[in-house]
């Protein structure tokens, strides 16, 4: 590493967390496991094997399995011991804007999106089929929280981050030595991000390291039209996303034209709901559910729909103004004009009826 | 932690669409009883517009998948008792809840794939989800004190409160405007109170009857088991207290409560027996030609449980298992060999002939482990202790109060 010259392409963070291919799902594996060493080296900690999940499934079962030997606090205290005054720094925006920025470069929101899918969600055991609310089913004894799982790993991108933010703050500190120091610590995961690392965990016996996945992305967002969005090279993992939004499997994989109109108000995820509409199209969905329209207001229109349970009920149709797209969305069965149904969905005093 | 319940197995079960444009008819011939068939009516009546092809397979008592989890409900007829060994899987993701459940048992047994309340999938399986060991508990304790959600609590009890504590409001949380309560375990004889109330006595005691079981000899565990097959939830609907009750449907008993093979139980007069008031006692061997009835309970099989203290036999303590056998035309079995120790050991006492009353109580009170098991009869006095030995300060005790005391023993070891 040329510590002298800031500007040599191998100090030049932000540029090499730009040029980073996030679609390939290729990885470098020598590269990882030398920056992961090194750490430990750091860190002061024995050397261990490093284990390469294949999936985000593989990454978690092994997490849990081992996981009372999993060394989080025992990192955090021998990095927080190594990296000096990094507390403080927290709360300086000489530190925090240029890790903002660094985040932003290393397209951290969509990797936190993909996290989103791949961690897994808590599980309610053994409940009675009667007590069974979705959205709102309580516990019954048993549940489990996994998520503790991904806590207890380390972000490949935030290490790497904290090298530019070091850098940066040097930059405007009479204490050079310190962050120069610190610095030299997350260096390594600028290398282990580019080839390839996305989380890892420290557990006493071992290191378990989670590769980035293959992401199809449609400019800045996660998007597929055809098949899975989030993938590993030679794994089943498969999770579906349209324009961010993660959806299910049956939404991509199924054509338009077979989709059924009448499952809209049923979805909850109002995300989903949007691709649903977007998907199927406003004008066939009105089509179908025999749509009336009883006021309308600029972009706004209040439908009143059939969606065969013997009732008709009110939805306001509306513009999305910023991508541009329509969707609808269930208000109140009082609501009967677009300024009622906008005071209902703006929390007036009007109660929130179940709608579907 | 059991990894392979985990909301990604979850999702992709679900997602795998199990017969996929296949129809599943309920063939348990109840499907066209009257009040079953009335559901149906009831649920076509209110939703008009149900698709024409739906509206069909409702009718004829058929589900698909793709069908709301009401349509389901009304194709196969699914009333209260029904679904009551209905059990699943939850998880809540930011695309919905993904669910299964198992246990439909409508002339095949089903699982059925959930996506919030539309049915993804659904498959003949033999397998079951388990209810939770305390779900009896729960359902009880919903009726009886208005709780509602549960999480486990010290000592592996539970813990049960009135709101859903993970999905309650900040103000809910931080002004205590809620309930949270210790939830004790039922014992066996309050779940047989609970029976008694509502009127399921008989129910309980013919099932356990078919199951070769009495009130005498069933644990706890199946106690809470049977019941639960046998007490409704809580705001069942249209209940007509009226109406023929049904016929009682057989209840399966998942694995670890089967009995490996009948064979090798008790014979079936044993039972009748037990079930009309004898005692479970069998006959142990004393010194010489003697013979003693010791009380027992089973465990399995031919296995028993020792539950008294034996007064003159020998080598036998309480929570010791021992084999019984019977004997051609005999009912009470008798003791064949010891198969487990449980720990015990047996302290026979021949008291004084004028013994001081208080000092006996104070001793047994001071010196006795299990002050259930001492029996104290014809001048003698045994109890078990849990250690090697008794403690010199015991042993000076005991001086006083009896002319000569053994160690039964029971400290040896057990029969092959």
């Amino acid at each position: 590493m040329n510590e002298m010259n800031p500007d040599s392409i191998e100090n030049r963070y932000l540029e090499r967390l730009a040029a980073v291919e996030f679609t390939s799902g290729a990885v470098n594996r020598p590269v990882i496991e030398r920056a992961v060493e090194n750490h430990l080296r750091q860190l002061e900690l024995s050397p261990r094997p490093i284990r390469f999940a294949k999936d985000g499934i593989d990454a978690q079962e092994r997490v849990a399995r081992d996981h009372e030997s999993a060394q989080k606090e025992e990192v955090d205290a021998a990095l927080s011991s190594l990296c000096r005054g990094s507390i403080d720094k927290d709360r300086d925006f000489r530190w925090q804007r240029p890790r903002d920025e660094a985040l932003a470069t290393g397209r951290a929101r969509i990797l936190n999106a993909a996290r989103g899918a791949v961690c897994w969600h808590s599980v309610r055991w053994s409940i009675p089929w009667s007590r069974y609310w979705p959205g709102r089913t309580g516990d019954r004894g048993h549940s489990t929280n996994p998520e503790y799982y991904w806590r207890a790993g380390f972000d490949a991108l935030e290490y790497a981050v904290r090298a530019h933010a070091e850098r940066e703050l040097r930059r405007t500190q009479s204490s050079k030595i310190i962050s120069e120091t610190n610095e030299h610590v997350w260096v390594p995961f600028v290398d282990a991000f580019a080839a390839g690392l996305w989380m890892f965990w420290i557990n006493s016996m071992e290191v378990i390291a989670l590769p980035r996945p293959a992401l199809k992305l449609n400019g800045e967002q996660i998007h597929s039209e055809v098949g899975p969005a989030i993938t590993w090279p030679g794994s089943d993992e498969q999770h579906f996303f349209l324009n961010d939004v993660h959806v299910p499997k049956a939404l991509v994989e199924t054509p338009a034209s077979q989709l059924d109109p009448r499952g809209i108000p049923r979805e909850q995820n109002t995300g989903v709901r949007r691709e649903i509409v977007r998907k199927i199209g406003i004008e066939r969905i009105c089509n179908e559910l025999g749509a009336e329209v009883v006021d309308k207001q600029g972009d706004y229109e209040l439908l009143l729909l059939d969606l065969a349970d013997g009732r008709r009920r009110p939805f306001l149709k509306m513009k999305n103004p910023s991508i541009g797209i329509y969707h609808i969305e269930g208000v109140a069965p009082e609501c009967q004009t677009v300024a009622e149904a906008l005071a209902w969905r703006n929390q007036s005093d009007l109660p929130p009826t179940v709608l579907t | 932690m059991d990894l392979r319940v985990n909301s990604s197995e979850i999702i992709s079960q679900c997602e795998q669409n199990h017969g996929q444009g296949r129809v599943f008819f309920r063939t348990d011939g109840l499907q066209f009883e009257e009040r079953r068939a009335r559901l149906r009516r009831e649920y076509l009546d209110g939703h008009p517009a149900t698709r024409a092809d739906r509206r069909a397979a409702i009718l004829s008592a058929s589900a698909t998948p793709g069908m709301t989890r009401e349509e389901l409900s009304a194709a196969w007829g699914l009333l209260e008792e029904d679904t009551r060994m209905v059990f699943g899987h939850v998880t809540e993701t930011p695309i919905g809840a993904f669910a299964y459940f198992t246990g439909f048992e409508i002339g095949e047994s089903y699982a059925v794939y959930l996506r919030d309340d539309v049915v993804l999938g659904i498959k003949a399986t033999e397998e079951l989800v388990a209810p939770h060991k305390y779900e009896l508990t729960m359902r009880i304790t919903e009726e009886k004190r208005g709780l509602h959600h549960f999480y486990p609590g010290r000592d592996d009890f539970l813990v049960g409160s009135d709101i859903d504590q993970n999905r309650a409001d900040w103000d809910t949380l931080h002004n205590f405007l809620y309930v949270i309560e210790p939830v004790m375990p039922l014992s066996s004889k309050q779940i047989e109170g609970h029976l008694y109330a509502t009127c399921l006595m008989e129910s309980y005691k013919l099932a356990l009857s078919d199951l070769g079981f009495s009130r005498s000899t069933v644990t706890t565990e199946l106690c809470a088991f049977v019941a639960l097959n046998l007490i409704p939830y809580p705001q069942q609907p249209d209940l007509n207290i009226w109406e023929t009750p049904p016929p009682p449907r057989p209840i399966k008993l998942p694995a670890h409560l089967l009995l490996e093979d009948p064979a090798k139980g008790p014979p079936k007069e044993w039972f009748a027996e037990i079930a009309a008031g004898l005692p479970c006692e069998a006959v142990f061997f004393a010194t010489g030609d003697a013979t003693e009835l010791v009380k027992v309970e089973r465990v399995k099989d031919r296995i028993f449980r020792v539950t008294q203290v034996p007064l003159f036999v020998n080598d036998v303590a309480p929570y010791d298992l021992v084999e019984l056998g019977w004997r051609v035309g005999e009912l009470v079995p008798y003791f064949k060999r010891k198969v487990e120790r449980g720990g015990h050991r047996v302290i026979r006492a021949v008291l004084k002939q004028e013994p001081e009353e208080d000092l006996i109580e104070k001793f047994i009170r001071d010196h006795v482990s299990d002050t259930q098991s001492y029996r104290r009869e014809r001048g003698v006095l045994v109890f078990s202790i849990l250690t090697a030995e008794l403690k010199p300060n015991a042993e000076d005790w005991l001086g006083y109060i009896a002319e000569a005391w053994i160690y039964t023993d029971t400290r040896g070891p057990v029969d092959e």
